[in-house]
């Protein structure tokens, strides 16, 4: 009888947490994981909701499968080979990890703007400082994570004329192992770019 | 015996109750602030494909927080407390198949546990979060066991219904249901 009691309390709250949600879903912002349409400028197929850019230059893999610059992350993400040309051509790069990775070591120059980031207004203003024309370059922690799509999807739903935005697809660690600059904790700088 | 579930209620279910509250609502209101990116960590977790079910991931990220928040309010005020821990547990046991599911299969994953915010362990989906969750599992267990003590409104509910035998509603020690 009185586990009975509890059941249907649990059920009450569990409904009510649901009617509640409901409730809130109809009044929030429509939530979506679909990438937003791109300004024609962009290279990105406004119809795909993964990230497609174009390779910044020509990579030759003749013979460098193995050269850890040219492994391919993710299908439409870029190499470490062609995020270094972006980041010799003056990119923009975007930190999307959490505080305490970024603080730990980053990209020299990287903005730490992960999706959280941008949707406060301290995210944005930091994000108006970035030229919408030129190329930005987004990582988190490589491989699969989503961070960096979830950041690319966030920067473009704000329609703020980004025409660039790519996902490098390995990420901090393969670029730190492949022994590019990263900068540190201390301010000091290691790695070179070749 | 009295004063031993006074002590009881004072130095252990109310404070167990109180905090294990607490954590709860700050875990959901932190999530509230931000649904797009609950919804983002629920999809990085990859237990549903994100194609073919985005609709349920979403009602996930606006249903969970309010059921956390439901159950994190009405084990501070010490109300319906063993039906609040259960959902509570039953949560938590949820969160660590999850979490579990992600460390074996090697799925780089942020947790979103409380938002944006690091409590005691770090954002990225690791052995820290399960051990976290097991923690807070302990407590809930124990007031599934022992109900919410005589300092909450199970105890004044089941004082003023022991005043009026016809009342049925809570039967427990402490005025609710589920004898441990």
């Amino acid at each position: 009888m009185h586990i009975c009691t509890t059941a249907t309390r649990v059920l009450a709250i569990i409904g009510l947490g649901s009617l509640a949600g409901i409730g809130h879903s109809m009044i929030h912002k429509p939530v979506s994981f679909d990438a937003p349409a791109l300004p024609a400028k962009n290279p990105v197929d406004p119809g795909e909701t993964d990230v497609a850019p174009k390779p910044a230059e020509p990579v030759d893999t003749g013979g460098a499968e193995t050269d850890p610059l040219d492994i391919h992350g993710p299908e439409g993400t870029i190499t470490l080979r062609e995020a270094l040309a972006l980041y010799n051509d003056g990119a923009y790069f975007v930190d999307a990890r959490i505080q305490e990775e970024y603080d730990e070591a980053h990209i020299p120059g990287a903005y730490f703007l992960p999706a959280q980031k941008i949707r406060t207004q301290e995210g944005l203003d930091e994000l108006a400082t970035i030229p919408p024309d030129l190329p930005v370059v987004i990582y988190c922690v490589g491989g699969e994570c989503d961070a960096s799509t979830n950041t690319r999807n966030a920067i473009l739903r704000l329609g703020m004329g980004f025409t660039d935005v790519r996902i490098l697809g390995l990420g901090f660690v393969d670029w730190e192992d492949a022994g590019l600059p990263v900068e540190h904790a201390d301010g000091s700088i290691t790695g070179e770019s070749p | 015996m009295s004063a031993k579930r006074w002590v009881e209620s004072l130095l252990l279910q109310f404070p167990l109750r109180v905090g294990l509250g607490g954590v709860f609502c700050l875990a959901a209101w932190t999530k509230m602030g931000d649904i797009q990116s609950f919804a983002e960590a629920i999809k990085g977790f990859k237990v549903l494909d994100a194609k073919t079910h985005e609709h349920l991931i979403i009602n996930a990220a606006f249903t969970m927080p309010w059921v956390e928040m439901i159950a994190g309010v009405l084990l501070v005020l010490g109300m319906w407390t063993r039906a609040s821990a259960a959902v509570v547990a039953l949560m938590l046991v949820v969160f660590m198949a999850a979490l579990l599911h992600v460390i074996f299969n090697d799925v780089p994953a942020d947790c979103s546990c409380f938002g944006d915010l690091s409590v005691v362990c770090p954002s990225t989906v690791g052995w820290c979060q399960v051990i976290r969750d097991v923690v807070l599992l302990a407590p809930a267990v124990y007031l599934i066991w022992r109900g919410g003590g005589k300092l909450g409104l199970d105890a004044l509910c089941g004082q003023k219904s022991a005043q009026k035998p016809a009342d049925e509603g809570f039967g427990g020690v402490d005025g609710e249901g589920l004898r441990g």
